[in-house]
C-alpha cells in the first residue's frame, strides 16, 4: 500500500516563519514529519510589508523541512492571521421545498450562508462554523433532516480577513520557494482545533494564540467556534517595550524577555540580569529583574484585560467552563498561565496537542506549533469538523 | 553585621562622617571610606581605599572635582571587591569641590552597574563659603541625583545655625549627619518590636528619586510630642524649593526598654499627619536600653513622589523619542483600542515606576 501524499502547513508570523510537513494517517489524525522555523523578515503585526524578504524566509524554512523529510513540497496550506481578521455571525433563512427538510434544503441554506459570508470581494473567508439550525420557532437543532416545518435557518460564524493580505502571502510563497498556497485557514482557530478535545469545545473554552505580531483568540462553546478576533498586539510589542524601557537592542530585549516573569514578584532569580553585547557599538548591560517583570507584566496584563473586556461585552465569559488555553510562541513566557488565570478568573493552562497530532512529542513547547499542527489536521478533516469552508469552497485560491 | 548593606564615605568630609557613624554605632558595621587624600585614611578605624595614588600621590585633589573624577576613572574597578555581594549602599559625601563632588558620581555609576541600590546623603556648603562653591555644589547635586537611586541633599545652613567658627560649624554639621545616619543604621541592624530590615529600605529606594532626611530626640513625659514638633519644624523636612509630595515615609523609632507601643502608634500617626496622609508608612523600632535609656529618637526619610523620578528609564526613553515605539510599527496601521494607541509601550502609557 502506497504512503499518502504529504501535506504541508505554512505560518508566516511576525517573529518566525514555520513550515510543517505531515503525513495524514486518518481523518482527524496526522503524523508531523518535520516542523521547522526561522526568524521572519519583512513581516509586521502578522502582515507582510516586504514580499521579497518574507519570500526568502519561506524559501529557507521550506528547504530545511524538505531536507529533513526528503519530500519535495510544491503546495501548502497557509495559517493566516492579522489585525484585519474579524468574525461575524450570520443567520440565513431558506423556505423548504416541501413539508420536510431534505438534503437539498440543507445544501440550499448552506449556499445562502456562504453568499452572506462573502459579502465583499475584498474579504476572504478563513473559517466558518455552523452553529446549529432553526426550524420555524425551534432553535438549536443539530441535524434537521426529516423534520417538518416551513422556514429553515442556519446560524454560521464566519471568520474573514483581507483578501489583499492573503494575496501578499501567496506572492511571498511564490517569490523564491515557488510554493503554491492551496488553502488559507485562520491560524488561531486551527491552533485551537489542535489543542481542544471535543469535551473542552463542548464545555466552553477560550484559546488565546499569542503570536509575535498579534494575539488571536477564539471562544468555543457547545462544540462550536462561537467567536474569533485578533488584537494587533503581540510578542513583538513586548520586545519593543523592553527595548525602549532599558535602552537596549532588540536582540538583547528578546534575551531579557526569556528571563522575565509574567507575574511581578514571582521571579526568584538574581536581582539584576546581565545582558551581553549582541550588536557592535552596544555594550553589555545590567537591568533590574523586577523592572523587567514590570514592563512585561504591564503589556501582557493589558492584552488579557482587553480580551476579557471584549468577551464580557459579547456576553461570552459565562460560557467558558473548561478554562483558558494558551498557544503560540508567546505561551513560552514564564508565568503566563498564572497571569491569564488571574486576569480571567478561570483555570488557565498551556495548550497540549490532542492525541490526533503525532510526531511532536519531543518538541519543546509544542503549543508554539499548534497552528501548524491544526492546519495539517485540517488537510484531512474529521467528518465531525465544524468547518464549512472545506466542504464548499475547495480552497481559497482554488475557487 | 549585614554584609549586603554598606556605608561608604567619599572624600574627606564623607570619611569623617562615616567615622562618626562607626564610633556612635558602637557595634561592628560594614563601612568603608575612599579619598584622594591619604591623610583621611591615616586615622584608621575603618577600611580605606586611596583613589588615584599614581596620579595624585595621596595628596588629595586640591579641591578640584575634575582631578578627583579622573583619579577614580584611572581605576574604576578599584572598589569592586568592596562592592561584591552588596544589595544597598548608603553613600556619604560633601559637595562643592574636591573628592566628594568629583568622584562620587563615578562611584554611584559603578554601584549601579553592579545592581546595587544607592542612597546618597550629600551635604551642600554653607552659604558663607561663597557663590562659586555653592554653584559647583548645585551642579554636582544635579548630576548625582541622576546617578543615585535616592539622593538626600542636606544644606549645611539648615543643619547648623548661630555658630561663627567655621571649623566648629563643620564639625557640628558632620556630627548631625553622622547621628542621623547612625539612627538609620541602628534601625536597620538592631532588633526591635518592628524590624526594619535592609530589604524594606531597598524596596523603598527602588524607583524613588529625591528624599528628605532628619532626626530628632527627646526625653520626658511628652517625648513623643516634643520629637514630632521638632521634626515638623526641621527645615530639612520642610516642603520647599519645589519639593514633591511624599510617596513613602520610612521612619525609625529608637528608645530604651521603656518604649511603649502606644508611643510608636502616636509617632506613626503624627508623621503621617505632618508629612503625607496619603503616603505609605514604613516604620521600624529599635530597643537599645544602653544608648537610649529614657530617651526617644525618631529618624525620618521622606521619599518624594517626583515625576522626574517616576521612572528613570521610562522617562529617558520617552524623552529620547516619545514616538519611538512607532518606528517598529510604522509600516502598519496603528492598534487603537478605546482611544489608546497600543503600539506605545504600556509602561509609558500607565506611567509605571521602574526600578533602576
Amino acid at each position: 500500500m502506497s504512503k499518502p501524499d504529504p501535506v504541508a502547513a505554512l505560518e508566516i508570523g511576525t517573529s518566525r516563519t514555520v513550515l510543517a510537513i505531515g503525513e495524514p494517517l486518518a481523518p482527524g489524525r496526522v503524523k508531523v514529519l518535520a516542523v521547522e522555523e526561522i526568524p521572519s523578515r519583512g513581516v509586521r503585526k502578522s502582515q507582510i510589508v516586504d514580499i521579497a524578504q518574507a519570500g526568502l524566509s519561506i524559501a529557507s524554512v521550506l528547504q530545511r523541512a524538505e531536507d529533513k523529510t526528503r519530500y519535495t513540497i510544491h503546495q501548502t496550506n497557509l495559517a493566516a492571521t492579522g489585525p484585519h481578521v474579524r468574525s461575524k455571525l450570520y443567520t440565513t433563512q431558506w423556505q423548504l421545498n416541501g413539508p420536510e427538510v431534505t438534503d437539498e434544503d440543507i445544501a440550499g441554506v448552506y449556499n445562502l450562508s456562504i453568499d452572506a459570508g462573502v459579502d465583499s470581494a475584498e474579504r476572504a473567508i478563513l473559517d466558518a462554523s455552523e452553529m446549529g439550525y432553526g426550524l420555524d420557532d425551534l432553535d438549536g437543532i443539530p441535524q434537521p433532516k426529516g423534520m417538518t416545518g416551513r422556514i429553515l435557518r442556519l446560524n454560521t460564524l464566519f471568520v474573514h480577513g483581507s483578501a489583499q493580505r492573503m494575496e501578499d502571502a501567496r506572492k511571498a510563497a511564490q517569490y523564491k520557494a515557488k510554493l503554491e498556497i492551496a488553502d488559507v485557514f485562520f491560524s488561531s482557530s486551527r491552533a485551537a482545533a489542535a489543542v481542544l478535545t471535543p469535551e473542552a469545545r463542548r464545555d466552553g473554552a477560550l484559546v488565546i494564540d499569542l503570536g509575535g505580531g498579534t494575539t488571536g483568540y477564539t471562544v468555543w462553546a457547545d462544540g462550536h467556534l462561537v467567536h474569533a478576533d485578533v488584537l494587533g498586539v503581540g510578542g513583538d510589542h513586548v520586545t519593543n517595550d523592553v527595548s525602549l524601557a532599558f535602552g537596549i537592542t532588540r536582540s538583547q530585549a528578546e534575551q531579557a524577555k526569556k528571563e522575565a516573569q509574567a507575574v511581578v514578584g514571582d521571579n526568584g532569580g538574581t536581582p539584576r540580569i546581565e545582558l551581553p553585547s549582541t550588536t557592535p557599538g552596544f555594550g553589555p548591560v545590567s537591568i533590574s529583574r523586577r523592572a523587567l517583570d514590570t514592563v512585561v507584566n504591564a503589556r501582557l496584563h493589558e492584552t488579557f484585560a482587553i480580551i476579557r473586556t471584549e468577551l464580557d461585552r459579547a456576553d461570552l465569559l459565562h460560557r467558558i467552563h473548561s478554562g483558558v488555553v494558551l498557544v503560540g510562541g508567546g505561551s513560552a513566557q514564564p508565568g503566563i498561565a498564572r497571569l491569564a488565570g488571574n486576569v480571567f478568573g478561570l483555570a488557565a493552562r498551556i495548550g497540549e496537542l490532542v492525541p490526533g497530532v503525532e510526531g511532536l512529542e519531543d518538541v519543546e513547547n509544542p503549543a508554539a506549533y499548534a497552528a501548524a499542527a491544526g492546519v495539517l489536521l485540517a488537510s484531512q478533516p474529521d467528518p465531525e469538523s465544524d468547518s464549512l469552508v472545506k466542504r464548499f469552497f475547495g480552497g481559497f485560491f482554488g475557487k | 553585621m549585614n554584609k549586603n548593606l554598606l556605608l561608604l564615605g567619599v572624600g574627606g568630609a564623607g570619611t569623617t562622617m562615616v567615622r562618626g557613624v562607626t564610633r556612635a554605632f558602637s557595634s561592628p558595621m560594614h563601612a568603608h571610606a575612599v579619598d584622594t587624600d591619604a591623610a583621611s585614611g591615616s586615622e584608621g578605624g575603618i577600611p580605606f581605599t586611596l583613589l588615584g595614588g599614581n596620579r595624585l600621590a595621596g595628596r588629595g585633589s586640591g579641591g578640584q572635582p575634575a582631578e578627583a573624577r579622573a583619579a577614580f576613572e584611572d581605576d574604576p574597578g578599584v572598589l569592586d571587591p568592596v562592592f561584591d555581594g552588596l544589595r544597598t549602599c548608603v553613600v556619604l559625601a560633601a559637595l562643592g569641590g574636591g573628592t566628594g563632588g568629583g568622584a562620587t558620581g563615578g562611584i554611584l555609576k559603578r554601584l549601579h552597574s553592579k545592581g546595587v541600590s544607592t542612597l546618597l546623603f550629600a551635604t551642600l556648603p554653607f552659604s558663607f563659603e561663597g557663590a562659586d562653591r555653592e554653584r559647583a555644589a548645585k551642579s554636582e547635586a544635579a548630576t548625582l541625583a541622576r546617578e543615585a537611586d535616592v539622593s538626600v541633599f542636606l544644606p549645611l545652613d539648615d543643619l547648623v545655625a548661630g555658630v561663627d567658627n567655621m571649623t566648629e560649624a563643620l564639625r557640628q554639621a558632620h556630627d548631625m549627619v553622622s547621628s542621623g545616619v547612625t539612627l538609620l543604621w541602628r534601625l536597620l541592624e538592631k532588633p526591635g518590636y518592628i524590624r526594619m530590615d535592609p530589604e524594606r529600605l531597598h524596596a523603598a529606594i527602588a524607583g524613588a528619586g529625591r528624599a528628605r532626611f532628619a532626626a530628632a530626640a527627646a526625653a520626658g513625659e511628652n517625648r513623643v510630642g516634643d520629637v514630632l514638633a521638632a521634626l515638623a519644624a526641621n527645615p530639612l523636612l520642610s516642603r520647599s524649593n519645589g519639593a514633591a509630595p511624599v510617596r513613602t515615609i520610612v521612619a525609625g523609632v529608637l528608645a530604651g526598654d521603656d518604649l511603649r507601643l502606644s508611643e510608636v502608634a502616636a509617632v506613626a500617626s503624627g508623621l503621617s499627619a505632618a508629612f503625607g496622609p496619603d503616603a505609605k508608612l514604613e516604620i521600624g523600632t529599635v530597643n537599645d536600653e544602653q544608648t537610649f535609656s529614657g530617651r526617644l529618637a525618631v529618624s525620618v526619610l521622606l521619599f518624594e513622589e517626583s515625576p522626574a523620578a517616576a521612572s528613570k528609564p521610562a522617562a529617558l526613553a520617552a524623552a529620547r523619542n516619545p514616538l519611538a515605539a512607532h518606528d517598529r510599527f510604522g509600516k502598519t496601521d496603528k492598534t487603537i483600542w478605546e482611544g489608546e494607541d497600543l503600539d506605545i509601550p504600556t509602561y509609558l502609557r500607565r506611567n509605571l515606576t521602574l526600578e533602576k
